[in-house]
């Protein structure tokens, strides 16, 4: 064997052209890779912090559906309402009482429109801002004040103050106030009022709320920032978590038949009147009926019963996979309806996009592979056909097939470890030097989210190298078959005719 | 016992949608310790028929026996192990491995099967070659800083190095001058008498035609005469009937 690696070396030396044009693919498939899989793992752990810190704790707890449902409200069933936890109070207990809770929020989601008071004001605005940046639709987090904010100081207050429980308002971000200031040609401060018309799948509320606070999040300042905070009952209220949203309307027979109805001109036919009523109409009977809205804000109350969603940070968040299955394994024995997830679940698109990254960087690297396997494999052709004569008196001197292909696999493996390390080495200076740019992603969003954060910083994971490393084998190895089958057609008698 | 027979053996090649007949039926031995010449002009079948001798081709027809045992049947992994334990080649084109040097091609061989030298054995049968084909002081040098008949040199070295019952040199003077070609030939002579190694080689070089013991000429891939110099009988052949007076 060690004669077969000596002469491996030498012809790696004597060819060094060829070994080039093969070495500088392998390294630049180690650099392509290890810079590309440490991005992605950058890109995936600055998320994940910034979603864990931010958002979604180590778990979140949604309700049933037969899809996973993110804090942003994406997912869940056809209805297109974000379902509220069942039992609520029975699994607040029990997450209290799991030693490896270190803290737990509850919060609802609702979508909403934020503007002033004018209408008209919206419509001058209408052809200007909003069709180039969209209406001013924001998420709005109800959460109990005191609970939700501990759970995540990277929420950091820029002026005012946090919710507190039980106070109705809201607390915008720096941005969602500079836009309402633009669109409404005003200035606004906290304590002022804006107005959220929250929209769910029945129907609209309208809510003056004052402003309470203005925050901004420490982790990474690009983060979606249509996210404003309101207390849990004027969320519900704007989400329709509302008494009357839960209680089933009372209606008669007759009344049940006309919903039934299918040709709707039926409804004005003839015998639409069947009694005239002669008796002069009280006008103050029916202002008097009017005017009693106690029964309709009883319905308008928020259920207060009513949570989308429970966020919990672990002692130890490496553990969290566990820590879920054994949620929903509680869950299931108890025959509760609600459903725990990581992170990644519940930040929904946002946690996907790294994983969406990688699938395309693995189909974009596999791509480049197979193009290296042919460039690889061409070289190595070209270069068994001039060595056909060497090859032949190797054969003629008594070399055993397996001596060829033993001779070519170590060539290849040769040029593999050597330009790998040349390449390792060259990724980590490159890492070294992208990392001491402190290359800002600015203000694009999507260079946040492949960044991992405003300032790219790459950290090569020990994993990425092993399997760059591998490929990269792989690939010597897949591009020296074909070229060693032609080497293994060779006769010995061909040492003769070939010079 | 003939260390070497051919009976009726033919080589057949497909030349496009031509079949050329290069050996048209040859039947020779040859007997252990012989320093033979395969002679004949160009085309006459000459390197055919040391191809089939040394075991990297093989006749369309007849048999090839290596002392005694007929090789037709035995496969590629077979037919390479008896190779390089029986034969040694020069070629004409010496066919050194560029990447190594004097001493590492002459090894090379030893290092492709099993060996009953140690380590020191190896080192010392090298280095006696080396000094036989007066080699010695260009131990380290590559194929390319030699010349021509230092490459042969090396060559026959390589050929020996396993001891060989057999060597085959394929016009091994061809690409040398008249002089380094005679006294490559005398190496082999020399090599031959001493190791009792049986030396076949091919060449249209009247000079050193002359110089073997045992002489088969060829023309047209049949055998025109085949005769020793001590006009004994080749083996196979009947008593001076068809020797040469």
């Amino acid at each position: 064997m060690p004669v077969i690696i000596r002469i491996a070396f030498r012809n790696i030396w004597e060819h060094r052209s060829k070994s080039i044009i093969i070495g500088s693919f392998i390294a630049l498939g180690v650099i392509i890779l290890l810079i590309g899989n440490s991005l992605l793992d950058s890109s995936k752990r600055g998320v994940q912090k910034a979603f864990i810190e931010n958002f979604t704790g180590d778990v979140m707890i949604y309700g049933p559906s037969s899809t996973a449902v993110s804090i942003f409200g994406e997912g869940g069933d056809e209805t297109g309402e974000i379902p509220i936890i069942p039992d609520f109070e029975k699994v607040q207990a029990h997450i209290a009482s799991l030693k490896d809770v270190k803290t737990s929020a509850s919060m609802s989601v609702a979508y909403g429109l934020m503007t002033l008071d004018a209408a008209e004001e919206i419509q001058d605005t209408v052809n200007s801002d909003e069709q180039q940046n969209g209406p001013p639709i924001t998420i709005i987090f109800g959460v109990e004040g005191d609970k939700y904010f501990s759970m995540f100081p990277s929420i950091e207050l820029v002026e005012g103050s946090y919710l507190k429980p039980g106070e109705p308002g809201i607390m915008v971000t720096q941005g969602q106030l500079e836009r309402l200031q633009k669109r409404f040609k005003r200035e606004l401060h906290v304590g002022d009022k804006v107005l959220i018309t929250g929209f769910g799948t029945q129907n609209f509320k309208i809510r003056e709320l004052p402003i309470i606070g203005i925050y901004k999040r420490s982790l990474s300042s690009s983060l979606p920032d249509f996210m404003s905070f309101a207390d849990i009952d004027t969320a519900r209220v704007l989400g329709g978590l509302t008494v009357g949203a839960n209680e089933a309307a009372q209606i008669s027979d007759t009344q049940k038949g006309l919903l039934s109805v299918d040709n709707t001109e039926d409804l004005f036919g003839d015998d639409m009147v069947d009694t005239i009523q002669t008796s002069t109409v009280n006008l103050d009977t029916i202002a008097q009926s009017l005017s009693n809205s106690a029964e309709r804000e009883r319905l308008n109350q928020a259920d207060t019963g009513a949570w989308h969603f429970i966020l919990i940070r672990l002692n130890h968040p490496n553990l969290a996979p566990l820590f879920i299955q054994d949620l929903n394994r509680w869950f299931q024995s108890e025959g509760i309806d609600a459903h725990a997830t990581n992170w990644q679940g519940a930040a929904g698109t946002y946690g996907k996009f790294s994983d969406i990254v990688r699938i395309v960087f693995i189909i974009a690297i596999l791509l480049v592979s197979v193009v290296a396997v042919i460039i690889m494999m061409n070289t190595l052709v070209i270069s068994v056909i001039e060595r056909t004569s060497e090859i032949g008196t190797m054969r003629a001197l008594g070399a055993q097939r397996k001596t060829i292909r033993q001779l070519f696999l170590a060539e290849t493996l040769s040029l593999t470890v050597v330009f790998g390390f040349i390449g390792a080495v060259l990724s980590m200076i490159i890492v070294l030097i992208l990392n001491s740019l402190h290359i800002s992603a600015g203000d694009n969003g999507l260079l946040v989210m492949l960044f991992g954060g405003d300032v790219l910083h790459l950290s090569p994971a020990p994993a990425s190298f092993v399997s760059s490393v591998l490929l990269v084998f792989i690939v010597g190895y897949l591009a020296h078959l074909y070229p060693v089958s032609l080497a293994l057609k060779i006769q010995p008698v061909k040492a003769i005719q070939v010079d | 016992m003939a260390i070497i027979e051919l009976k009726d053996v033919k080589k057949t090649y497909p030349l496009g949608k031509v079949q050329v007949e290069a050996v048209k039926g040859v039947s020779f031995c040859i007997e252990r310790g012989d320093f033979i010449s395969i002679a004949g002009p160009s085309g006459s079948g000459k390197t055919t028929i040391l191809n089939m001798i040394g075991l990297i081709d093989t006749p369309t027809s007849g048999e090839v026996y290596i002392e005694g045992q007929p090789i037709s049947g035995l496969n590629d992994r077979q037919l390479t192990t008896l190779r390089h334990d029986t034969i040694g080649f020069i070629f004409q084109s010496f066919n050194l491995i560029p990447v190594l040097n004097v001493y590492e091609n002459i090894e090379f061989p030893l290092l492709l099967g099993k060996s009953a030298m140690n380590k020191q054995e190896r080192d010392d049968w090298i280095k006696y070659l080396i000094n036989e084909v007066g080699l010695s002081d260009w131990i380290r040098h590559k194929p390319n800083e030699l010349s021509g008949g230092q490459r042969q040199r090396v060559a026959i070295a390589r050929a020996l190095v396993t001891k060989p019952k057999i060597v085959l040199a394929d016009e091994p003077t061809a690409n040398l001058d008249s002089t380094t070609g005679e006294q490559i030939i005398e190496l082999m002579k020399k090599i031959n008498r001493e190791l009792d190694t049986t030396f076949i080689f091919s060449t249209h070089d009247i000079k050193i035609v002359d110089i073997a013991d045992h002489v088969i000429r060829l023309r047209d891939g049949l055998v025109t005469e085949n005769y020793r110099k001590d006009k004994t009988p080749a083996c196979g052949e009947p008593a001076a009937a068809e020797t040469r007076s």
